[in-house]
């Protein structure tokens, strides 16, 4: 228990010495803490102090306190020293520095807070925390420091904003006309007298593309488990492919069959002749993109409970007499009614989270998540407003996700308890069988239909105008020639797609470790917080992806931390976003790990830290490859969390996306969208083939993303 | 330098607001084997984890090998584990297993290999040395995960259940295994089990433990002889526990046989009488009058109900050939030392 602490703290000793040598801000004033603190700066010279307080107590005897508050205090006047938080219009280098005029900070007070961090940690140690050991103490002090700075943080920084005073009004009136307001809240449609509010064009939204998503989910889910049809494996391949789509490419190709000049649209106005129409422009045409990009989701959910109502009931059901229908009814239905409720839930939570679909095909009607994009890039440009819109739609996504998993909470009963539950679910009666496969056919065939589009699509000259096929549009995206000077990448797409790759790929084996850790220190750790430790690292999960753009502009565009334009902003709003999913995937896949793995590793000597790698690492090869090919499609694939962090430096794949469809330029936008397509699907083979080599799975139900992505939600 | 292998000073555990374990006091010598006995939630599992240090006491010393460890973690501890699934890691062979923990504390590999693949060989595992563990065996998984637990020479080897996953023949051969490795070795052992044939089998001492405390201790003659209490008797294997009351003499009487003892006039007490220690007798007037109200054939022995004026008496007869029929009229013999009193006053509930 004694002998890793000097060793340790030497390190962070000298973390912080070199810390307080390298350049402490990003850009203007040149020096470090120890240079410009000792020219007489006075804020700096108080993070000096604290820092060397911190320090001298790390190397006293003591138990802790004194050191982890020093190093508290430190580290609060770097990011909250009043004056300079929130501070706009940058820094202004003519004038001399003062505590309201600094510029953000760089690699030396990076470096000190992590150096500090450290200290906290060895403190932690100190106070005897999870026994002394000192990688659970270093892994909870900077995952907490992590959930702080990129989600807390953030989310404070919306509630601030939409609590600063507007103007003239105060501070309680400017909150009310923020998020009252009857752009939010009128129901003017309902009396047919004009336009509803935002908020509950998005609530309406989502309740009708949930309920149809979870209308499919189950007769899919009902197709594939209980008509004892063999050729369910199609099915379930097709309904995969929405979830690695970028979910704006079913609006996409919803636009080129029902547009004006849609195939469908013109094929029908001829026979009929009448005027092609736009009426896929508007809320229908939204619900029908979301509930065919959202329906697989429902369909995974309701599936994974579909498969643990223990067959043994249904059989006993049937022994008392009771038909297929009437077991159907009265046994399997109310079994999984949990599940109903959570694909109602998710459903309508990513619906209203979808920025995508209602900005190419939503016309006119407007949802809070468009209501915000306009607010930021629009005309109408609000950034208080718009924080508003945020808080409205980060709440009634908040209370979404406590029902949902409310109600899944209630699925639990129906798991089966692993063994002895052999035995064959019972079929659908008839009546019910038939129109399962009815609808789950036509529902195949419009998959089909709308990925063939996307594939033809991208090799048509000009879609609805000119079908032959040309290579014109991937040319114009990838096109790769040899110029004077070695290869040229001439496409347009080339910027946003390596930015893509590298940014996602870099984020998504840092979102799978940070989310994997945080599962074993809440599964196999005790401490003192755990269970608000849980909650915020599940926090971001409930968040939509711009309300987590909107929270990263307004947190991160002005010193101490100044990141919007970077790449880092780009990949630390990955992190936040995606790391609940490496919790959850990690939660459940501990819980298959039998805890006495863990306690004879370390009956017999081994460290935590050799534990986790030795024997938590190789077992949980699984849940590793999960999370990151998760973060990595979820990456790709956000539209709404990006849209405000791009930079035409880095640009992004989904975002560039967009913004050819917006200029009406379907060709390119379609090539693009196919080769990410084709990318993602190799990515879930990859997982596969891992998959397959991870020997030491128990139960292999389903197809390996099925259960992950079940639990995940 | 102290004899104990593990002392226990005045140790309290509490989950919450929920007392685990009332404070404990007791030691276990080097090279003793004790056992651990009760129902399940009696705080067993608690007291052998607290040792292993994966608890942590509320209160109180934990001493192992003369060292105050109260505070120390688990892999700072010289303890070795055999846990009820064995726990033997899924992902490693078994020589990987061994020298886990040998490499965990920083030998040399090829030497960890090295004594992996002696203590492999102690018990009988060579041949098994580059196999997985799912392509073992029950008891070889159990043998293994007790070579990993040995080749790291623990101040003190714990048991959790070993035994309970393992089919009944196979259980006995095994624990005559660990008893006879214990002996040769100077082992010293803490078992934790809930079955009390097997405590009696294999240990020195035996603490029989009840919400959270030690009921009694002590040898298994003397907990099987000896209870102190209904419920020790009632644990250690079927005992008739007859609720009597003393005669103006102070003494208690078993129909005309005189049960030793002497208790004040007309006090209340717990007769206890193991029913393979009586006999039943068909003729004469000796013993306590009663009548066979059923009689089952188990094979090896005849099950005798009979009711008598103390109560029903569980008999279990060696003669088979010749039983009693059900509705006899008998008498009930006993050895006066093989009945047993239990005055009133320490009786808990």
């Amino acid at each position: 228990m004694k002998y890793p602490v000097p060793r340790l703290l030497l390190g962070w000793l000298a973390v912080l010495v070199a810390a307080g040598l390298a350049p402490w801000y990003g850009a203007g004033p040149s020096g470090g803490l120890f240079a410009l603190s000792i020219s007489g700066f006075p804020p700096l010279l108080a993070v000096l102090s604290l820092v060397a307080a911190a320090s001298f107590a790390a190397m006293a005897p003591g138990r802790g306190i004194p050191q982890i508050a020093f190093a508290l205090g430190a580290i609060g006047v770097i990011l909250f020293l009043p004056e300079i938080a929130g501070q706009t219009g940058g820094f202004r280098a003519s004038e001399p520095l003062t505590s309201a005029n600094q510029p953000p900070i760089g690699a030396g007070a990076v470096l000190t807070v992590i150096g500090l961090l450290g200290i906290i940690a060895l403190g932690l140690m100190r106070r005897g925390l999870m026994g002394g050991e000192s990688f659970g103490n270093h892994l909870l002090t900077f995952i907490v420091a992590v959930l702080f700075l990129f989600i807390l943080m953030p989310l404070g920084e919306v509630f601030r904003t939409v609590l600063r005073a507007d103007g003239e009004l105060s501070v309680a009136a400017s909150f009310m006309s923020r998020t009252t307001g009857s752009e939010i809240w009128s129901l003017a449609c309902v009396s047919g007298s004009g336009r509803c509010g935002m908020a509950w064009n998005s609530i309406f939204l989502g309740a009708a593309v949930a309920t149809s998503c979870t209308l499919l989910g189950l007769v899919a889910a009902l197709y594939v488990t209980r008509t004892g049809l063999r050729r369910t494996g199609g099915v379930r391949l097709l309904s995969l492919l929405p979830l690695v789509t970028p979910p704006f490419v079913v609006g996409l190709a919803l636009i080129l069959l029902f547009g004006r000049s849609g195939t469908i649209t013109v094929w029908a106005a001829d026979l009929m002749g009448v005027r092609p129409s736009r009426w896929i422009y508007g809320p229908q045409g939204v619900w029908l993109a979301q509930t065919l990009g959202l329906a697989p989701l429902a369909f995974m959910v309701i599936h994974t409970v579909l498969l643990s109502v223990s067959p043994s009931v249904e059989e006993a059901s049937s022994t008392l007499r009771a038909s297929r229908w009437y077991t159907f009814r009265t046994v399997t239905l109310p079994l999984i009614r949990p599940g109903l409720a959570g694909a109602f839930l998710l459903s309508f939570i990513e619906s209203m989270a979808d920025l995508g679909n209602p900005l190419i095909i939503g016309g006119g009607f407007q949802v809070l998540a468009t209501g915000i994009y306009f607010k930021i890039v629009g005309a109408q440009s609000d950034l208080g407003d718009a924080a508003g819109l945020g808080l409205v739609l980060l709440m009634i996504s908040l209370m979404a996700f406590f029902a949902q998993s409310w109600f899944l909470k209630g699925a639990s009963y129906v798991t089966v308890t692993g063994k002895g539950d052999s035995g064959r679910n019972a079929l659908l009666p008839a009546r019910v069988k038939f129109p399962v496969i009815v609808i789950t056919i036509i529902w195949t065939l419009f998959i089909i239909l709308i990925y063939g589009t996307v594939l033809v699509g991208g090799f048509a000259e000009l879609w609805g105008r000119n079908y032959s096929p040309t290579l014109r549009h991937f040319e114009q995206a990838f096109g790769v020639t040899m110029g004077q000077y070695g290869i040229v990448w001439s496409g347009g797409a080339w910027n946003s797609f390596s930015t893509t790759l590298v940014i996602a790929g870099l984020a998504a084996p840092v979102t799978a470790a940070l989310g994997l850790l945080t599962a074993w220190l809440i599964a196999r750790c005790r401490f003192p917080g755990r269970v608000v430790f849980e909650f915020t690292a599940m926090l971001s999960f409930a968040m939509p992806g711009t309300v987590v753009g909107l929270a990263y502009v307004l947190a991160f565009n002005a010193p101490p931390i100044e990141m919007t334009g970077t790449a880092a902003i780009l990949f630390f709003a990955f992190i936040s976003r995606n790391m609940p999913v490496g919790v959850r995937v990690g939660l459940a896949q501990l819980s298959q790990i039998d805890r006495s793995l863990d306690e004879v590793s370390l009956t017999m000597g081994a460290s935590q830290w050799m534990t986790v790698r030795r024997v938590l690492v190789p077992l949980l090869k699984p849940a590793i490859a999960t999370a990151i090919i998760y973060a990595f499609v979820s990456a790709v694939t956000t539209l709404s969390q990006v849209i405000f962090l791009v930079s035409p430096r880095y640009d992004w794949a989904t975002t560039y996306i967009v913004s050819l469809v917006e200029n009406t330029n379907y060709g390119p936008a379609i090539a693009y969208s196919v080769v990410l397509i084709i990318l993602l699907i190799a990515a879930i083979g990859l997982l596969q083939i891992l998959l397959r080599q991870a020997v030491f799975r128990r139960r292999d139900t389903d197809a390996p993303l099925q259960p992950a992505v079940g639990e995940i939600r | 330098m102290t004899e104990d292998a593990v002392s226990f000073e005045k140790v309290i555990k509490k989950f919450g607001a929920v007392q685990a374990l009332e404070e404990q006091n007791f030691t276990i010598a080097k090279g003793e084997l004790v056992s651990m006995l009760g129902p399940s939630g009696c705080g067993k599992t608690t007291t052998l984890r607290l040792i292993a240090g994966l608890e942590m006491p509320t209160a109180g010393r934990i001493v192992i090998g003369g060292r105050d460890v109260s505070n120390v973690p688990t892999n700072l501890r010289s303890i070795g584990m055999v846990f009820q699934s064995y726990a033997l890691f899924p992902h490693l062979n078994i020589l990987e297993n061994v020298a886990y923990g040998l490499i965990a504390k920083q030998t040399p590999k090829k030497q960890a290999l090295v004594r992996a693949m002696a203590q492999l060989e102690q018990l009988g595992l060579a041949e098994k040395t580059y196999k997985l563990p799912a392509e073992l065996s029950g008891g070889q998984q159990q043998r293994a995960a007790l070579a990993r637990a040995l080749v790291l020479e623990p101040d003190v080897l714990l048991f959790d259940e070993p035994l309970s996953n393992l089919d009944a023949k196979l259980r006995r051969q095994v624990r005559d295994e660990i008893r006879d490795l214990q002996q040769a070795l100077g082992l010293s052992v803490v078992y934790v089990t809930h079955d009390q044939t097997e405590a009696l089998a294999i240990s020195d001492r035996i603490f029989l433990m009840r919400n959270g405390r030690i009921e009694q201790s002590g040898s298994p003659r003397e907990l099987y002889d000896a209870p102190r209490s209904e419920f020790v008797a009632d644990f250690m294997g079927d005992a008739n526990v007859l609720k009597v009351k003393a005669g103006a003499d102070g003494h208690v009487r078993f129909g005309s046989i005189p049960v030793p003892g002497s208790l004040a006039p007309g006090a209340e007490a717990i007769l206890v009488a193991r029913p393979e220690l009586l006999a039943i007798a068909r003729e004469g007037q000796e013993g306590l009058p009663g009548r066979v109200a059923r009689a089952s054939y188990l094979g090896g022995v005849m099950e005798y109900r009979v009711e008598t004026e103390l109560g029903t008496l569980l008999i279990a007869d060696r003669n088979v050939r010749e039983p009693v029929r059900g509705g006899s009229d008998v008498h009930v013999l006993a050895a006066p030392e093989d009945l047993r009193l239990i005055p009133q006053t320490t009786l808990s509930i």
